[in-house]
């Protein structure tokens, strides 16, 4: 339970947070009707790109990792929809995305995810969902996958310190991936979340920190070898700390609460580990949670897509043309029972999510507004 | 091929009341029927059923999935043992059973071309002996070969029981399609694209180079052993054998999941048997529902042959379905499913 003692503290410690960190950057952000997956996916991702100064200045001779979105299980749908259609980002804008990637210079394209529960190679988790990874891997000259749930093709975690603190933690310990890599890349599905209200670029981030150190059967002292379950113990309700080798707790008397300690930790991964590129698909989604798991969840067809380099401008964009203020607080839509991760992210000096200073190139906000609670 | 096909009811004394055909012998000592005889009747059969925790959850493995009671691969061990004699499956219900349950024991024991033996009860007998009429109708499937992408090399017993069990057990969980095969039995490996030697016994390399060589994977433990041989190859794995659950996730990652003849999506309580006509014309998949009730969630499957015409056949209605192209196969979108369907392919 969060008490008014907590939320004046909070509020204190939020304002000197955004005093340590400074005026959080604006970027703009472009916005890009799509209905559909079909022929015309290429030129209005070409014009996406364009809208935010082009791929080039970013990825030529860049080694890029790319964060996907597969969460939950791959033998779970949402009715009879392929996960790309509801949950999932959708493998034609990946592999789209890594094509005008290649096209504007990308030296390696990696493809990162921390599949449910397993080891295995992402390849053999998107076939189990009935997927074929040749299309992903076919899309530019030199694509590589790492299941990032666990130690992977390291020898050790990188350590990633959480700039002006942090708000859970004060560092993550993650797979090598999110470190090697010169550019690195979130393309989110555009959904709302049980949890955290709602899931864009910033929170498609919560997968990247391992189960085997932030997982329910993570190790005690170490890191476990395989991931074990997901993350509900240690992140959601703090019921146990992650595996002792990794940096623990700030502040281990907070609220024991979802709401309070999920966008606290996807702002800290998201200053840990900024998103160079954010991309936002709605192409075909969801609506009334992240994942079939969710009760009363419906599939939903907002046709859009959203990028920009600043992940919470972005996701400030998307959050509006979702229909919902990304100025919210606690208490309103779509943050009725958690924190606003974007604010959170904002006190660590992310980025801005005041819609007022965010350029918008392309589609404008009302062009596009898919009021999601309402489908 | 066994020529007369038990149907057994477990009873002593007098027979229940009621037309009990397609019942045709007696199972425990009652009079009134022939005693079952010339059957073999498998050891640590189990109840069909979604394992249940001390808290009335359901039990789950490592990828959260559930733990299922299933008898499937040890009708299979025993015909693959003992092909000239019929399987029974002496399996009682425990207390409180549904009478779904009664069905599932049924549909669960025929479908792998096997029989129950019946547990009577007046409730439950109307249900139970549907599902026996329905797949008496459809005898053919008993003889109709199991559609494989791995087989399974294997004494099964012995020094192997354990391992081969468990493989055989942990595959069918996994839904992938498999055939039995003794070890050195090199022929039973034609046409075949895997294999994988579950058997304490060394491998008899030389016996099979000519199968490897011609394209064939042998999937072996101990990675030093893994290199090309002409078109095929040997893959050792790093997995403990003993490790058996690491074993078989070992054993599908090396095979890849692109060689899977089936896959099922919002299934987890379901385990899938798939088989083939001899002319390649039909086929049936199979689908067991060890929740024992109508599930809640649209299933989907996928088929890894591009099969023209599909129907699901319940054991009370067809359903036609509409077969998509997908992965050079066809995924079929299936209403909410019971105990049991079979969907009925054509070529």
């Amino acid at each position: 339970m969060i008490t008014r003692r907590g939320l004046l503290a909070g509020a204190a410690t939020a304002a000197l947070m955004q005093q340590r960190a400074g005026a959080a950057p604006i970027a703009p952000v472009a916005i890009q009707r799509c209905r559909t997956y079909g022929a015309g996916l290429e030129p209005t991702m070409r014009r996406l790109f364009d809208g935010i100064g082009g791929l080039g200045r970013l990825v030529n001779n860049k080694t890029v990792a790319i964060k996907v979105n597969l969460t939950g299980r791959p033998s779970q749908r949402l009715g009879h929809a392929p996960a790309e259609l509801a949950h999932w980002t959708h493998p034609r804008v990946i592999g789209m995305a890594m094509h005008l990637m290649n096209e504007a210079g990308a030296k390696r394209i990696r493809i990162l995810e921390s599949p449910w529960s397993t080891t295995d190679p992402l390849e053999e988790y998107m076939m189990e969902a009935g997927w074929d990874p040749s299309l992903i891997l076919n899309a530019a000259k030199k694509v590589e996958f790492e299941n990032t749930n666990y130690l992977g093709n390291a020898k050790q975690y990188t350590r990633f310190k959480v700039p002006n603190g942090g708000h859970m933690f004060p560092a993550y310990d993650l797979n090598h991936s999110y470190a090697d890599c010169d550019v690195f890349v979130s393309i989110a599905k555009a959904k709302e979340h049980a949890t955290a209200g709602i899931t864009l670029s910033m929170k498609n981030c919560f997968g990247i920190t391992p189960c085997t150190i932030y997982g329910d059967g993570a190790g005690e002292k170490e890191p476990g070898l395989v991931p074990v379950g997901g993350r509900g113990q240690v992140i959601h309700s703090g019921a146990r700390k992650p595996s002792l080798s990794a940096p623990q707790e700030l502040h281990p008397d907070s609220p024991r609460d979802g709401g309070y300690r999920v966008p606290r930790v996807v702002a800290d991964l998201n200053a840990a580990r900024p998103i160079d590129l954010a991309i936002i698909e709605g192409v075909e989604s969801m609506a009334g949670g992240e994942g079939p798991w969710i009760r009363g969840t419906r599939r939903c067809s907002p046709g859009f897509i959203i990028a920009g380099t600043n992940a919470v401008c972005t996701d400030a964009v998307a959050t509006a043309v979702l229909g919902f203020d990304p100025m919210a607080m606690r208490g309103a839509p779509p943050f009725e029972h958690c924190d606003n991760t974007l604010a959170l992210a904002e006190q660590l000096g992310v980025g801005s999510r005041d819609l007022t200073k965010i350029e918008v190139a392309g589609a404008q906000i009302a062009d596009v507004r898919y009021e999601i609670r309402k489908a | 091929m066994p020529q007369f096909h038990p149907l057994p009811l477990r009873w002593t004394g007098t027979l229940p009341a009621g037309d009990l055909a397609p019942l045709n012998c007696l199972y425990g000592g009652g009079a009134g029927m022939p005693a079952l005889t010339g059957a073999q009747i498998p050891k640590g059969a189990q109840w069909p059923s979604v394992r249940v925790n001390k808290r009335g959850g359901a039990e789950a493995g490592p990828t959260g999935a559930p733990w299922l009671n299933a008898n499937g691969w040890l009708i299979r061990r025993a015909r693959h043992l003992e092909p000239g004699k019929p399987v029974v499956i002496d399996a009682q219900p425990p207390a409180g059973a549904r009478p779904g349950s009664y069905v599932l024991a049924a549909v669960e024991a025929m479908t792998y071309g096997a029989a129950w033996a019946v547990t009577h009860t007046p409730e439950t007998w109307p249900g139970v002996r549907g599902a026996i009429q329905f797949f008496t109708a459809h005898a053919e499937w008993r003889e109709w070969a199991p559609v494989a992408a791995l087989t399974v090399v294997s004494d099964f017993t012995g020094d192997d029981e354990f391992l081969g069990d468990e493989f055989l057990n942990l595959l069918t969980r996994r839904q992938v399609g498999l055939r039995l095969a003794a070890p050195g039995n090199v022929a039973a490996l034609q046409g075949a694209g895997a294999a994988v030697w579950a058997s304490k016994k060394p491998v008899p390399y030389a016996q099979y180079m000519g199968w490897i060589r011609s394209g064939g994977t042998l999937i072996v433990q101990g990675e030093a052993n893994s290199r090309t041989e002409g078109k095929g190859r040997v893959i050792g794995r790093a997995e403990e054998w003993d490790d058996v659950y690491a074993a078989v996730t070992g054993t599908h990652l090396a095979m890849t999941r692109r060689t899977d003849v089936l896959r099922l999506w919002n299934a987890g309580s379901f385990n899938s048997f798939y088989q083939a006509a001899p002319d390649g014309r039909r086929g049936v998949a199979h689908l067991v529902n060890y929740a024992g009730n109508r599930s809640s969630d649209d299933t989907s499957i996928w088929l890894s042959k591009p099969w023209k015409k599909a129907t699901l056949t319940t054991l009370d209605k067809q359903t036609p379905l509409k077969p998509m192209a997908t992965n050079g196969g066809i995924e079929l979108s299936l209403p909410p499913v019971g105990v049991y369907a079979a969907i009925e392919l054509e070529a």
